[in-house]
């Protein structure tokens, strides 16, 4: 019974720590592109993206 | 020598014995030079506890429903104003956030907004960088109503503008900006001139002069977001650099710091031309203290990341007064906020969480 409770927590504690990853991509006026990879917030605004990641990376990219 | 055979006949170790002293006293005086010099690089990276704060007031939308998406904060004596990026929003509250006045007009018309995402209230009004439409937007601050429009001459960054004697200052995109990070214009819209100077950066560095701007008394203050130097200039016509001090000197800065120079050095590390990867996010000063959100690098246990730092800031010293940690029960925690704000005259924080979008209000840490 401890057994199992203990690999249904640690399953758990693995699955807590997984994040979804996501992207943010924006197409420029001049045609280019620009892009990140997050895995807990992607946001493009109007001429941007800034995506953060579960470790706390955080980046921004701009046209 | 007389006093030592003495204590030894009393049952003393041996090191006292003969020859032995001499070495001991050797040895500890090595031991206790290496234990000084490990002191005193300690000293030199300072760490203070964590202050931890718990919302008065959470908001996941205003009443009416108004329902909101990235927000950033102003505020004077009486009242909070909060921008939306989108639904393209301007909003005046009372201190209890109870809705004023509320301006929705999206559209690229002198009177529309269209992806606001900054704002400070000026002698003029309002002044509301409209991403959108590329332009600042000057709004009344009781009613939210059209007042003038200027628009911003060049490309420009995504942080905190600042608006001083009729001069914008606002932040060079960083992978444009050299030496001359942030652009300055007039209320015609003229660019002005540039300023900033060169921050050390290393051999093949790419994106490392992105900065923020803030205003000390009559000085300038120029953050680096991912190189460790705040720049203080005088103002008027020429820029020159008063003090430099580092952010590099205290924890958890420092390991923020050498975590992403570990990046930027890892084998095989990709460069994206126009990609600033950031430590510190936003800064605010509100007469000497200079408060900083950034990114706590501590690893994929958040339990303990922080997410705003207090410094004592003047011409001459930087001086670390708290770290503090949100503590709002949410996945919020994890990261740090999307918006901040220091709101002076009420001594609270207003902040925005980077996951959820709600609205936190915490008291603010009083000395």
């Amino acid at each position: 019974m401890k057994k199992l409770l203990s690999l249904t927590f640690g399953l758990l504690f693995l699955f807590s720590i997984q994040a979804v990853p996501c992207t943010a991509e924006f197409a420029c006026a001049d045609g280019s592109t620009i892009k990140c990879t997050g895995n807990s917030s992607c946001e493009a605004g109007v001429d941007s993206v800034i995506c953060t990641n579960q470790d706390g990376t955080h980046s921004y990219a701009s046209c | 020598m007389h006093l030592v055979k003495k204590l030894n006949e009393k049952g003393w170790p041996s090191i006292f014995q003969g020859g032995h002293l001499f070495s001991f006293i050797q040895n500890w005086l090595f031991y206790s030079l290496l234990f000084l010099l490990f002191s005193c690089n300690d000293v030199s990276i300072k760490e203070l506890p964590t202050t931890i704060l718990e919302p008065n007031l959470v908001f996941d939308e205003f009443e009416g429903p108004i329902f909101f998406t990235n927000v950033q904060f102003e505020s004077d004596k009486n009242h909070i104003y909060l921008i939306n990026a989108r639904p393209s929003m301007f909003i005046v509250l009372n201190k209890k956030f109870e809705i004023q006045s509320l301006v929705e007009r999206r559209g690229n018309g002198p009177d529309d907004l269209d992806y606001p995402i900054q704002l400070q209230k000026s002698k003029y009004g309002v002044l509301i960088e409209d991403r959108g439409n590329y332009k600042i937007s000057i709004v009344s601050p009781k009613d939210g109503s059209h007042i003038d429009e200027i628009p911003i001459p060049e490309s420009v960054g995504h942080t905190r503008f600042f608006f001083q004697d009729d001069t914008f200052y606002f932040p060079m995109v960083g992978y444009k900006s050299d030496t001359s990070s942030v652009l300055k214009f007039n209320l015609l819209g003229e660019p002005i001139g540039k300023t900033g100077l060169l921050m050390p950066e290393g051999e093949n560095a790419i994106n490392r002069q992105a900065r923020l701007i803030q205003p000390l008394q009559d000085k300038l203050v120029l953050i680096g977001v991912n190189l460790p130097y705040i720049d203080i200039l005088s103002t008027g016509d020429k820029h020159e650099l008063v003090k430099r001090h580092r952010w590099d000197q205290f924890e958890p800065l420092k390991r923020a710091l050498d975590s992403l120079e570990n990046d930027f050095n890892k084998p095989g590390y990709e460069v994206n031309e126009r990609e600033i990867k950031s430590i510190v996010i936003d800064a605010q000063i509100v007469k000497d203290r200079l408060y900083v959100t950034f990114t706590d690098r501590i690893g994929l246990d958040r339990s303990k990341a922080r997410h705003l730092l207090e410094f004592k800031i003047d011409n001459s010293s930087l001086e670390y007064v708290r770290a503090i940690r949100f503590q709002t029960g949410t996945p919020d925690d994890n990261l740090h906020p999307t918006a901040f704000h220091i709101d002076e005259s009420a001594k609270k924080i207003y902040t925005q969480g980077l996951i959820t979008k709600q609205i936190y209000v915490f008291d603010l840490p009083l000395d």
